[in-house]
This record gives C-alpha cells, structure tokens and sequence, in this order.
C-alpha cells in the first residue's frame, strides 16, 4: 500500500473508523505522545466518548485552520490572543449544527487536547451568555433552577453587586 | 492497539462527565468542571454573578477563586487578615485560617465597596459625655478605651459586635490615652503618668510605671518585651520589662504625640509637637542603644506636631499630623518618598495601611477618614460617620470593617454588605 500522507485511524462511539492525515492529527494535543505508535499499527484506536459528526467537524476545523500561526507561547501575547474576536467562519461552523453538538464539540475538543478550537469554542458560548439575565440564561441552556425560594433570594442578594 | 483507550477518555481526567458517551444529552450543566472554567474565563464579571444566580452547580463553580483571580487583579484593596502576617493579627494555625478565609469572590465585593463607598455605619459604643476613645483590633477581638476602662468588643464573621465584659480591663484611676495589644499583653499609657501591662488573658497587672512628673503619657509602643513611652513633657521612657527598669532617654521642651517600634526592633520613631527649630518632628531612634540616629524631613511648619506613625516594613514607615500632610519615609534613604496632602486642610490624626498599595487615614473634622492609593496622588475615597463633629481620634480596621474612635462613641463602617441601597 502507498500511502503518500501517512495517516493515523481512529475509531469513534459509533465504530465507525476514520483515517486522519498526520499533519491534522498533529494538532490533537493528547494523540501528540502516541503518534508513532499509532502510525505503525494498523489497528484503530477507539475513542468512545466522542461520535462521528464531532469528529467530522473537529477534522473539518483543523483542516480549515491547518496553516494558522501557533498560538503564543507568554503570557502577554496569549493575553492578547484570548481576546481577539471569533471569526464570522468559525462562529458560523460552531453554531450551525445547534447547541448540542456545539457542546459536544467542546467536550470532544478537551478530550483530545485541542486549544485552539476549545478556545473559540468556548468564547463562542461565552458570547451566548453576555447580556443575559439569569431566567434567560437558564432558558438558552435548558439549566433547571434547583433553588428553594429562599436560596434563589439570597444567590439574588449576594450577587447584586456587580450590578451597574 | 495496543494504547489503551481508556488513557484518553476524559472519565480519568475531569468529575461530572455524564457517563453516557451518547452526547445528545449534554447540557450545559453537564460540562466538565475544566470546561466550564474555560468558558467563565471569556465572562465579564456581571457575567459571572448573573451565571451564579442560575443553579446550585454552577453557583458553586462561578464562585470558586481560580474563576475571580484575574477579576481581583481590578482591585486594590486585596489584603485581609490571615493571609499575611497582618498588622496585630495573632498567628494562626492553618485551620484558623482556613475559617476564615474569604472567598476571592467576596474580597472583589468587599473592595469594590470600599472604593464605591457601599458601606453600613453602625455605632456600637455610645458615650455619655465626650471622651478621647482609643482603640485597637486585635484578631477578633476590638480594644475600646472608655475613660478608666479598656472594654474589648468580639467582632463577629457576620459583622456583629458584642461586648465581651469578662475581658474587661480595670484597675487605674485615671483615664486612658493609648494603648497597644501585643500577643497577651496589652500596654497602656494613662493621664498621670502611668505605663501598665495588663495580661490579655487574667486581665491582671504584669508591671506598671510611673512618672507623673512628667505629665501624661502621651503615646505607647511595645517591641518583644521592650516598652517605649513619649510624655507631655517631651521626656521619652524605654523599659525592658522583664528585668524590670525603666529609664529616661531623651528629652524635648516640646511635647510627644506618638511613638512607634519597627517590626525588627531595630528603632523606634518619636513624633513630637514641632515647636523646637534645631529638631524636625520626626526622630529616629536606635531601639537597643536609645540613640537618636536620624531627624527626618526638613523645613516643617512651627507646629506640624506628628500625631502618627507606622512602619510598613522595617526600613518604610508613614507619618501624618498637624501640617495635614500624609507622609511615607525611606529609612534606608532617609527621605521623604512620597507626600499627599488632605484636601480638606484639616489635621490627619491616625494611619492605617494594608502594606501594600492602600493607606487609610483619619481626620480631626466631621469623623471623616479617606482611602489612598499609594500609586495615586489625589485620595480614592473619603467616609464620613457620625451625625456630630467630632475628630476621629483612632482608627482601625480588618479590612473588611473600618473602626472609627469618635468623641461621642465608636463607630463600625462595615464593607461585607451585599445591599447596593446601603450607599451613603
């Protein structure tokens, strides 16, 4: 077999096997230790906790974002970085497929160790939040208020003050 | 294959992963703790509380301190007892402090307060005449001179003050002028003379003092076990107390007003009245030799007494006084590094500070104290309390509460309050 870019398998909850170019895979921060190993064996390694359509869309983001500068190693630049905006590409990939698969995506993305897309990912949900009152914030993310009445006031009482 | 698979899934490496591997069930509660700190790090603070408001989970995790560390950094006040070696705070186990460890996210309140002025006075002590008050927070526990006695007041996590009287001090005639706690003795000077220990503790006498020929006794200060006194009369008294003596070491025709002792027990510094014109208010002392080693400062107004001091560290100490300046000294220089001025013109009577960048003073109109920030050069804050004009003659603070020594009684500007209708 000649394979022109080695490739590495994985094999998701659904047991369905995808093969992944090395320079994509290269960015899965966890895989980074074993590459080696798993581009000399045939066999695919299983990754239960993530399905195939976030694998697909992890593939299709590093894939898009292939060629993106590294992201800065101290602490002032990455300050910098952290808070450049999302770009219109990646908000639109990230929100396109619901909320659900957004958190699967970010789930997925911690998994396998890829800050980048863990990163915008989670700036997009932060921008989910910005501006909303706490009823609203329960409604966006289905979140049940376990509070009694008198737990619910206090929560209330104690974080007025950030209030303006 | 021979990885195990096990080695990435994320059951090994975060809590409150739902065990399904099925994700169309994540909820946003359902994120891995490590998740939701990622997304709380691109929330603002109105953000925060708001998610904090939304469910017990996340309330518990929005409150935690990595979630406020880079929020703190917007504050300068972020000193509390237990986390240094605070000022008269007793040493702590870790327990104790443990206790009473504030939240990060309620330090970042409780300074915001204090520079927004969101603050509570209550007076808890109620004179029937005008007196002098002193006071001196010791742990949690508040010293409150009150004519002859010495009434210690506990101080509460919830901010309750009650008083303590089996800690009572009592046993002179005549009426108290200032006094210092240290560890179990709390040293106090009197009208008269006096200079008494008494045992925080059995509230007993452990040495007494006196020199009523020299007036009263002005100021007190205490290193280990070596008691530094400044009178009417401008005489200045160290003693070592446990082999008993107690000698006369300098002598200015003019009165001193404050006396402090550095950390190390390297000096101590007098601050007097400022009527002589070949001495400047402020002296430098050797604590061992009781050698003046330096006057500090240069063209003082006639009159710009020293009413107090405190050293910050060995080598960096605060002055304020008479001529309404608020000065910070470099011993290691013998300069005057820094200098503010009370925009009121009014006479600064009593210091505080966090040793760090914030600096408290007290003022002898309107029970008025300010907040400074030493990077600043106007003041951030000023407080008022009190419905009288009275001086404020001492002030304290824990840094949570503000404890103000009032001519007519004793005042508490609490800062932990959560009502942002409780601005004054």
């Amino acid at each position: 077999m000649n394979k022109i870019v080695p490739q590495i398998k994985l094999e998701t909850y659904e047991k369905e096997v995808f093969e992944i170019d090395l320079d994509i895979a290269k960015k899965f921060g966890k895989l980074v230790p074993v590459l080696q190993e798993l581009l000399n064996d045939d066999k695919p390694l299983t990754i239960k906790t993530i399905n195939s359509g976030t694998l697909k869309k992890i593939i299709t983001w590093c894939t898009y974002h292939k060629d993106d500068p590294l992201p800065p190693e101290d602490d002032d630049n990455k300050m910098k970085h952290s808070t450049e905006e999302v770009s219109s590409w990646d908000d639109k990939f990230l929100q396109e497929d619901g909320q659900a698969a957004l958190f699967d995506l970010i789930s997925a993305a911690h998994t396998l160790d890829i800050d980048g897309l863990l990163d915008v990912a989670c700036k997009v949900v932060a921008t989910m939040i910005k501006g909303k009152a706490p009823e609203e914030i329960r409604k966006v993310f289905n979140i049940k208020n376990d509070f009694t009445q008198q737990e619910e006031d206090q929560v209330r009482k104690e974080n007025d003050w950030c209030e303006d | 294959m021979n990885i195990n698979s096990s080695e990435i899934t994320p059951e090994n490496k975060v809590r409150h992963y739902p065990n399904c591997s099925k994700s169309q069930d994540v909820n946003f509660v359902d994120l891995p703790d490590d998740i939701l700190y990622a997304i709380f790090a691109y929330c603002n603070t109105q953000t925060i509380c708001r998610i904090c408001c939304t469910c017990s989970r996340l309330r518990d995790l929005a409150s935690k301190d990595c979630v406020w560390t880079k929020e703190s950094q917007n504050y300068r006040l972020m000193v509390f007892p237990g986390d240094v070696r605070c000022k008269g705070s007793p040493r702590q186990n870790s327990a104790q402090r443990r206790k009473r460890r504030i939240l990060l996210k309620d330090r970042c309140r409780i300074a915001k307060n204090w520079e927004t002025k969101v603050v509570k006075d209550t007076q808890f002590v109620k004179h029937k005449t005008k007196l002098m008050p002193w006071a001196r927070l010791h742990g949690q526990k508040l010293y409150v001179s009150n004519a002859v006695n010495i009434n210690c007041y506990n101080v509460f996590n919830d901010s309750t003050v009650k008083e303590d009287i089996s800690n009572r001090i009592s046993c002179c005639n005549y009426d108290v002028t200032k006094f210092v706690v240290n560890d179990d003795v709390l040293v106090s000077g009197f009208r008269g003379g006096s200079i008494i220990g008494f045992s925080t503790v059995s509230k007993e006498k452990k040495f007494e003092y006196s020199f009523s020929e020299c007036g009263d006794t002005q100021a007190v200060a205490v290193y280990n076990d070596t008691v530094v006194a400044g009178y009417q009369d401008g005489s200045v008294k160290s003693g070592v107390v446990t082999i008993n003596n107690c000698s006369n070491i300098a002598r200015n025709s003019n009165r001193v007003w404050s006396v402090a002792t550095s950390s190390d027990g390297s000096t101590f510094t007098i601050g007097n009245a400022g009527l002589e014109t070949n001495r400047t208010p402020v002296e430098v002392y050797d604590l061992e030799s009781c050698r003046l080693l330096y006057n500090l400062g240069s063209g003082y107004k006639k009159g710009a007494g020293i009413l107090d001091i405190k050293y910050e560290t060995p080598h960096i100490m605060l002055t304020c006084g008479y001529d309404t300046s608020l000065r910070l000294w470099d011993l290691r220089t013998l300069s005057c590094e820094k200098e503010w001025t009370e925009p009121f013109d009014t006479e600064l009577s009593s210091i505080q500070s966090d040793g760090n960048n914030v600096i408290l003073t007290g003022t002898f109109q309107y029970g008025m104290t300010r907040l400074w920030d030493k990077r600043l050069k106007d003041s951030v804050q000023m407080y008022y309390c009190g419905q009288k004009r009275s001086p404020v003659y001492c002030l304290d603070t824990d840094f949570q509460r503000l404890f103000v020594a009032l001519d007519w009684g004793v005042h508490m500007l609490d800062f932990t309050v959560y009502n942002s209708c409780n601005k004054h």
